[in-house]
């Protein structure tokens, strides 16, 4: 089951692309909403917040705070992390993950995929908290430190008022300001924010109608599709354009698949794997031979994907073998 | 509602002292405190927690199959995090459902919060535990202040040279109770409790730290 969004989500997300920012209501300690403009910073600014970066990477290294690498070393060394445990615990959860997947993919019962919806969640979790059991010693390195004062400079810089005023002129100004819970909520919103919309957001975005009208309008007009030059695009912007022209390339595919399939991420996948198999078997097909006409090698070609129908395949595979035995 | 941003205590010689929330950038000294406290406890032979792990398991003292417990419990509460997540997700569940599930969420952890007490407190001599310590003493020298808003030590060494053991504790314990993220009327209560403790507290103690092993 892919993600569904109403017309009005799907507007509101519109809104916020196509304009590259959010506006956010964010609780301050009075339970007053406060109104911030969230924006992804410009390459001017990620280049200042390397800076901040490369600053602190430095203040750490000479505070004798470890690097990566020696940290590295230090877990071997000390036993920092119980490997063993991790990886006995990690191959469980990875085999659950996977048979609760294979019934999840194989379920149509709609309670019982929610109840294995919630399964593979929690098996996600387990996995997520060893993952960050092995990261955690890292969190003591300085490249960690300069991280995260890279993180605050450019939430900083990328949270707005409503008149398009920086929110606070620094990270300073940001400290003297003693609304915590405030911060807390900016930050958390920003990173979500800043981070763009996740895939199946973006898949469902880029074939909903309210986005197709755009999208074609663009198309059929000749005009861009968003205003700013195409480095200037943030993560959304990028991406709602991959997807878009992904689902046209599947609607003009000779036979594209059925409405339900289209709406469904994981049968959609699977529907182009199948495809791309059926184009995998013909690529094959490429050989070199020596000068007695002998088949040397055979080649798995990597060409650019088409779509093709199974029928066009086997004309093409024909083809190509009688080429081969000629 | 809204939170509970400052707390106030008088001592018993009648000073008062004034605890605040940390800021973004303290709390990102208090975590470069924790790695460097870290850091020099390896170095200094402190055992890790994973080492220190492995040895109480090996002594008895921890057993795989209070281990093994611990994994179920843990399981059991990633369970009901993913239930409840799923709940948020989906439009149509309402927030009295959330509420008991977020109930389900806390009494799963108190399962486990219970269940790991023991190891915890077995744990405390390990390098992670100095630098937890490490920075909780940063933070609470940092965010404690007298009356008038000036800093009631002036730098970390005079916090960790202070013999006054209610005052450094009512400090710690002031900050870990605005930490909590409690409600003013719990906090309330909690200080009610301890400043029957504290008066009980004859013993000056000084703070210690990882560099005292050394």
């Amino acid at each position: 089951m892919s993600l569904k969004l109403s017309n009005e989500r799907a507007r509101h997300l519109i809104s916020e692309i196509i304009a590259g920012q959010r506006v956010v209501e964010v609780r301050n300690e009075r339970g007053d909403l406060d109104l911030m403009v969230f924006k992804i910073p410009r390459h001017s600014t990620k280049l200042l917040a390397d800076l901040q970066y490369n600053r602190i990477l430095k203040r750490a290294m000479d505070e004798g705070i470890q690097t990566r690498a020696q940290m590295e070393r230090m877990i071997v060394e000390n036993g920092l992390v119980d490997f063993e445990r991790l990886a006995a615990q990690e191959l469980e959860l990875n085999e659950r993950e996977k048979r609760t997947q294979l019934l999840l993919d194989n379920c149509n019962h709609p309670k019982q995929r929610k109840k294995l919806r919630v399964d593979l969640r929690a098996i996600q979790l387990g996995l997520s908290r060893i993952k960050s059991e092995r990261e955690k010693p890292f969190q003591n390195t300085a490249e960690n430190k300069a991280e995260q004062h890279r993180t605050l400079f450019l939430v900083v810089q990328g949270i707005f008022d409503l008149h398009g005023n920086q929110k606070w002129k620094s990270v300073e100004d940001f400290n003297n300001d003693r609304r915590y819970e405030l911060h807390n909520e900016a930050i958390i919103n920003y990173i979500d924010y800043a981070g763009g919309h996740d895939t199946p957001t973006i898949r469902a975005l880029a074939r909903h109608p309210e986005w197709s009208i755009y999208w074609r309008s663009a198309k059929s007009t000749g005009c861009p599709v968003f205003e700013s030059a195409v480095t200037e695009w943030d993560i959304n912007k990028l991406l709602l354009v991959h997807w878009s022209q992904f689902y046209e390339d599947i609607s003009r595919a000779p036979e594209p698949p059925p409405d339900y399939v289209i709406e469904d991420d994981y049968q959609l996948d699977k529907w182009l794997k199948d495809k791309r198999i059926v184009q995998d078997r013909n690529s094959r097909v490429a050989v070199r031979t020596d000068g007695e006409g002998r088949v040397t090698t055979t080649y798995n070609v990597s060409q650019p994907f088409t779509l093709v129908t199974a029928k066009e395949a086997a004309l093409l595979k024909k083809e190509k073998e009688e080429k081969v035995n000629a | 509602m809204s939170k509970v941003n400052t707390l106030e205590a008088t001592l018993s010689d009648g000073e008062v002292i004034v605890t605040r929330l940390p800021n973004v950038t303290e709390t990102q000294a208090a975590d470069w405190e924790f790695s460097k406290v870290f850091n020099k406890a390896i170095k200094a032979g402190i055992p890790p927690r994973a080492g220190f792990l492995k040895e109480l398991m090996d002594s008895g003292a921890w057993t795989q199959e209070e281990e093994d417990h611990t994994v179920v419990l843990r399981t059991a509460l990633d369970a009901k995090l993913a239930e409840l997540a799923e709940a948020r997700a989906d439009e149509s569940v309402d927030k009295e459902a959330i509420a008991a599930m977020q109930t389900e969420v806390k009494v799963a952890q108190q399962a486990l919060w219970l269940h790991t007490n023991k190891l915890n407190a077995m744990l405390a001599h390990t390098a992670e535990n100095k630098a937890d310590d490490a920075k909780l003493y940063y933070l609470t020298y940092t965010v404690t202040r007298k009356k008038d808003g000036t800093p009631l030590w002036n730098s970390i060494e005079d916090f960790r040279a202070d013999t006054n053991a209610e005052r450094v504790n009512t400090a710690m314990f002031q900050y870990m109770l605005l930490q909590s993220g409690l409600s003013p009327e719990k906090q309330e209560e909690a200080k009610k409790q301890l400043d029957g403790e504290v008066a009980d507290s004859t013993s000056e103690e000084e703070v210690t730290d990882v560099t005292e092993t050394e």
